[in-house]
């Protein structure tokens, strides 16, 4: 297993790629195959983003590339971890992937198969799968993103959930994502596919954990498609080590009077870069956008999200907001495109971020694009500090500051996770948030 | 670039065969821009050395400079090699009646209220002697001289007070700015320089329009606006009529400088030709303007209606360096047919307690394209800061656009930074409300916006604001209907 110096990342990934092909057997001409090898010429075309793309303007991949990565291999998982894992308590489909690779031993799934379909996907590629291929790299076009391509051209494992037509999936599935990080640096490259057929309905909560000493990369990738009429709730939690980074790319395709909710949860990390696109492909689809992030020590955390509304009659709500503690960074790119046919849009956008401390810096860019006339769209964004005169009346009745604070920064980051549906899902992100506020 | 250096080269040779240097006499210079060109206007100006030092400074560091493109505009390239960069005024042609003038420009004028002297002098038909508008110039300028305030054209200031001009030029907008202002820095032509002293309130609305020598300050033009100790000023840019003009290419920079207390209120209403019906021709208007608040307690607010232009590309903006000083800024912009406007503000937030506000209202109609692009950044150092940005879009059709593409950078936590948008059209109830009421529907999308654009139409001095509410219902002519 190689390791890579400084700045070559590069001449690492194109050596691991040879290695990667020349392992791949019966595969190398199969059309999953094919898109790998494109999607890496387009990767060495396009080159690692800088600070110099607007899209990167205020986030420096630079210092988590410059470190050394093994590319991560199946590894393992003590049971100690697993059963002290949040959600623990709560009756769900349960699937398990270390390092990016699916473990059977872990994942138990309750709901029957004729409701819901989770497969890993290195097993569907040995059994070449039509599913796979057909779905494969169809969402989450690799051409103008450099790491999406990187994800796409080493795809080995990863999650495809397929729920079939009018299938009501009665528990949430739960999806662990966990990065050991013990005895080397691991470089992930996960990818997921969620597949909803016509009025079909699942909720999905992704938790991503990491456990051990070492520096972590994770460059993940997920393609949803969200036929006519279903229902999609998909939250996902980002709670690694403080020195794990991740840059994750979510491309959620929506059909005709479709739902789709979606909670992005990051509360630390040395780098979280999170692109949500939500693309309306068709009529009367609703769309909600929620994130909470909490910015601590050495931290940054950028999400950048883009609602593109192409058809008539949508309806799109956006709420992100931030909390930034000490030296920590938030990035908020929010961007909203209402095409020429797409008139009775109704988009809005808000954002809303807390400093906590003089080294802390938020960067915010709400962004509208308008192409007809006939839409109702708003977006504000503001950024401030704990509200003076609510500190004083919490102060006036003897709760200390400290607590007091603590108080409010809770309620404050409470409005974002309101729209969860599933009680139990709600009180355990509620309870994880609130202790996080209180270390920030 | 590598082609226009060839250029370059070329015309640069060629022009040594005719022994150019000496052909100082002639009145325009000749097509192109090189070294030659810079040296003949600053000696043409009979400008001090370190003006032509500082111009080709400006123009060698153009030279290594790329135009832009991540404006939201878009516009065929220019040629440099193919404009004028000198020409000294033109005689007008001169009229002897009102009669004689394109009926379609009287419409126009009557349509804004202006009176029949103003009109006469605008189109430049001969004006009688009661209404001198030299003899009016002289009596303020006598009123200015009483004040201490010090208001010329930028090539008398260069001669007559080079102390101040060496000082404050380029110290807002350096020449390495980007690459207009460096154009500009190279071959600004004139424009206007005010200094107001200690302790002085400007007796006056300054304009341009009451500086003697006004005419054809020509498409590169320079204001350096100083306002010192406790002083006050409110200065007027440009002028509600239609303006047409030969230039196709504005690039005009703009410098505020206010010291402590002191406040200087910039007006604009910008008119120029806008292109035909199918965005044939038209002004490209692409400008810098940057106020620095250096001291305590000072204020810079811009305003600014912009209705012309084929392409208006310009982010007035303010450095707020001393403690407590106050940014504001103000903005109607109206594009219709194939006009675009790339417009907004930036506050840059650096002293303690500083305070900005931007209010932007677009309306875009036609096939018009109308972006807001602005940044506010509060420095690690800036204690209490606070801003509130307002930026709404209006749309009329379904063929234009309307996009915001707000910054926010925020360094330091005692700050409040607040921003909203909104994108709406004309309701259909609002103008069925007018109709019933007997007001045709072309009039009830008048009325509408203007009560839109109000809250920066109010900033206006008084009689500006009436002509800019005219003004408006004329940009958004056939928009309707």
């Amino acid at each position: 297993m190689s390791t890579v110096a400084a700045n070559d990342m590069n001449d690492f990934l194109a050596a691991e790629m040879k290695h990667f092909q020349s392992q791949l057997n019966g595969e190398v001409s199969a059309p999953i195959n094919c898109i790998r090898k494109e999607a890496f010429d387009r990767f060495n075309e396009l080159g690692f983003p800088t600070m110099r793309h607007e899209e990167w303007k205020y986030t420096n991949l630079g210092q988590i590339l410059n470190q050394q990565y093994e590319l991560a291999r199946a590894s393992f998982l003590p049971e100690d971890f697993f059963n002290q894992r949040p959600f623990a308590d709560i009756p769900a489909n349960i699937v398990v992937f270390v390092n990016g690779f699916y473990s059977t031993e872990y994942s138990t799934i309750i709901d029957d198969v004729s409701s819901i379909g989770i497969h890993s996907i290195a097993k569907l590629r040995m059994e070449k799968s039509e599913l796979l291929t057909a779905h494969f790299s169809q969402y989450a076009p690799y051409t103008n993103d450099a790491l999406t391509a990187l994800n796409t051209a080493f795809l080995l494992d990863g999650l495809l959930i397929h729920v079939p037509k009018n299938a009501q999936v009665k528990h949430p599935v739960i999806v662990y994502h966990i990065t050991e990080a013990e005895t080397a640096a691991p470089f992930i490259q996960p990818r997921t596919i969620l597949l909803l057929e016509e009025h079909a309905s699942v909720q999905v909560l992704e938790v991503a954990l990491s456990f051990g000493q070492y520096q972590s990369f994770t460059n993940c990738v997920t393609e949803v498609h969200v036929g006519a009429n279903a229902k999609l709730n998909y939250y996902k939690l980002q709670h690694e080590a403080a020195h794990a980074s991740r840059v994750d790319f979510t491309r959620i395709v929506q059909e005709r009077d479709s739902t789709v909710n979606t909670l992005t949860v990051t509360t630390q990390g040395a780098l979280v870069r999170n692109t949500l696109q939500f693309y309306l492909n068709d009529q009367n689809t609703t769309t909600y956008l929620n994130g909470l992030y909490l910015t601590g020590k050495d931290s940054l955390i950028d999400n950048h999200t883009l609602v593109d509304h192409a058809m008539p009659h949508c309806y799109s709500n956006e709420l992100y907001k931030g909390v930034v503690g000490s030296n920590g960074q938030a990035v908020f790119n929010g961007k909203v495109m209402v095409r020429k046919d797409a008139q009775k849009t109704n988009a809005y956008q808000r954002n809303g971020n807390v400093l906590l401390s003089d080294e802390a810096i938020v960067n915010t860019k709400p962004q509208l694009e308008i192409f007809a006339d006939d839409v109702k769209c708003s977006h504000g964004a503001t950024t401030g500090q704990i509200d003076e005169e609510a500190l004083f009346y919490l102060r006036s009745r003897g709760i200390g500051v400290d607590v007091a604070k603590t108080l409010l920064m809770q309620a404050f980051a409470a409005e974002v996770l309101e729209m969860i549906d599933d009680e139990a899902v709600k009180a355990g992100l509620i309870h994880l948030i609130e202790n996080r506020i209180a270390t920030l | 670039m590598a082609d226009n250096l060839g250029i370059l080269d070329e015309v640069t040779n060629s022009e040594y065969k005719y022994g150019f240097v000496t052909n100082i006499e002639m009145d325009t210079a000749p097509k192109g821009l090189n070294e030659d060109i810079v040296r003949f206007i600053s000696a043409k100006k009979k400008e001090p050395e370190f003006m032509l030092e500082w111009r080709l400074k400006a123009f060698r560091y153009w030279l290594k400079m790329e135009e832009p493109n991540w404006q939201n505009v878009s516009y065929p390239k220019i040629n440099y090699q193919d404009i004028i960069f000198y020409a000294a005024p033109k005689e007008r042609k001169k009229y002897n009646s009102l009669d004689e003038i394109d009926p379609e420009l009287r419409k126009t004028f009557e349509k804004l209220g202006i009176s029949l002297d103003e009109q006469k002098r605008l189109s430049g038909v001969a004006v009688d002697a009661v209404f001198d508008s030299v003899s009016i110039a002289t009596t303020f300028k006598e009123k200015l001289h009483e004040a201490g305030v010090i208001f010329c054209s930028m090539s008398e200031a260069i001669e007559t007070h080079p102390e101040l001009v060496k000082k404050y030029l380029g110290s807002v907008v350096p020449y390495t700015d980007n690459y207009f202002a460096a154009l500009n820095a190279a071959v600004f032509s004139d424009g206007s320089f005010v200094y107001i002293p200690k302790g002085v309130r400007c007796p006056m609305e300054l304009s341009t329009y009451f500086r003697i020598n006004a005419e054809n300050t020509g498409q590169f033009e320079r204001t350096l606006i100083v306002a010192d100790d406790s002083s006050y000023v409110s200065y007027l840019e440009g002028c509600t009529a239609p303006m047409r003009d030969e230039n196709q290419l504005h690039a005009a920079v703009v410098e505020l400088i206010t010291m402590d207390h002191a406040e200087i209120k910039y007006s604009t209403v910008q008119n120029w030709y806008p292109g035909d019906k199918n965005g044939k021709g038209g002004i490209y208007n692409f400008v810098t303007k940057r106020g620095a608040c250096l001291g305590n307690h000072s204020k810079i607010s811009w305003t600014q209606v912009e209705t012309g232009s084929a392409v208006t590309w310009k982010y007035p903006s303010c450095i707020l360096k001393g403690d407590y000083s106050i940014g504001e800024f103000y903005s109607v912009a109206v594009t219709n047919n194939y006009q675009q406007a790339d417009t907004g503000s930036k506050m840059i937030h650096l002293g303690k307690n500083t305070r900005s506000k931007i209010v932007s209202k677009g309306v875009s109609a036609g096939f018009s394209h109308n972006s807001y692009r602005g940044l506010v950044k509060v420095n690690k150092k800036a204690v209490n800061a606070r801003n509130f940005t307002q930026c709404d879009s209006l749309l009329l059709g379904d063929k234009c656009g309307a996009h915001t593409f707000p910054y926010i950078e925020v360094a330091n936590q005692s700050a409040q930074v607040e921003h909203e948008a909104t994108t709406s059209k004309i309701g259909e109830d609002q103008i069925f409300y007018c109709n019933q009421r007997g007001i045709a529907t072309e009039d009830a999308v008048g009325l509408i916006v203007n009560g839109y654009c109000r809250e920066v139409l109010n900033q206006l001095p008084m009689e500006f604001a009436v002509e800019a509410q005219k003004l408006l219902a004329v940009s958004l002519e056939g928009s309707v209907g």
